[in-house]
């Protein structure tokens, strides 16, 4: 920058490198980011395999107060809590699950809480990160996040569901980079886990997106 | 002789002019913003012909013809 040589460095790989330096033996722990419901995120060092459950519980969290948890940020996916709650926190046999652990958030939506509103709130975010260098990924991301808000606010055109899911699809591997397939993922796994919000949406007392 | 070819595009080049999917329908279809889905593996010998017209009246230049697995 500014001319100068500059070394760009991953944040996480050098809390690694910290972890390797001072504890070999244990190499290599994980770290997540865990946000249980009803409190903000804190970062813990996991022993790998450590039960994703277990880990919320030890911020807080509980099974009967989580609705879903999203499992490696926004470009993760979404898991019915019961099931989450059983799984091992490991990038390998999570990716053998069909999960990834990605940049290694596991965030859970309370109960009470819309998985229809919380989507469309992070689809949008999504869309507008766009780079706007490819069309699908330009064009669709803002499209699908529409039809997200759209059946947020209870005005879902005819046929919304089936675009969600036909779109979706389609904007996979169009770009030159992956952010439409994270994007895609993401939206995908909510119309899984909350399908039935999705096709039975009712706008909720606190005025659209919280 | 004959070569395997697939379709290929630079998505950043592209801004969805619609012409390849006008020349080559059989592979070609377009999303709903107007840019290209292709159909997967590589083009029969007997659309080559047309392959070979949509990517030279791509305006951008970015359809092209490749060896499957190249970049």
């Amino acid at each position: 920058m500014g001319r100068a040589p500059t070394l760009v460095q991953n944040v996480e790989s050098l809390a690694q490198v910290a972890l390797l330096a001072r504890r070999p033996a244990s190499f290599p722990a994980l770290l997540a980011t865990l946000h249980a419901a009803g409190s903000g995120p804190v970062v813990r060092e996991l022993e790998p395999g450590t039960l994703l459950g277990q880990a919320l519980e030890g911020v807080g969290g509980s099974l009967s107060q989580t609705r879903a948890v999203l499992l490696g940020g926004y470009f993760g996916t979404w898991i019915d809590s019961a099931e989450a709650w059983e799984l091992p926190l490991d990038p390998r046999p999570l990716r053998e699950l069909g999960h990834s652990f990605g940049c290694g958030v596991v965030a859970a939506l309370p109960v009470g809480a819309c998985g229809v509103c919380e989507t469309s709130r992070v689809l949008r975010y999504l869309a507008e990160e766009s780079s706007a260098q490819c069309g699908p990924c330009f064009y669709g991301l803002r499209a699908l996040a529409g039809a997200c808000e759209r059946v947020s606010a209870n005005q879902a055109e005819p046929g919304e569901l089936q675009r969600l899911q036909r779109w979706a699809q389609e904007v996979r591997g169009r770009g030159a980079c992956r952010h439409p397939d994270g994007a895609s993922g993401f939206l995908l796994s909510a119309l899984r886990v909350f399908g039935s919000d999705f096709a039975g949406h009712r706008t909720h007392g606190r005025g659209g997106l919280g | 002789m004959s070569e395997e070819l697939e379709l290929a595009v630079d998505r950043t080049r592209c801004d969805g002019s619609r012409l390849c999917a006008e020349l080559l329908p059989e592979r070609i279809r377009l999303d709903d913003w107007g840019y290209p889905i292709f159909e997967p593996g590589a083009i029969p010998a007997h659309l080559l012909p047309h392959a070979r017209r949509a990517v030279a009246a791509c305006p951008l230049l970015a359809l092209r013809l490749r060896r499957p697995g190249e970049d």
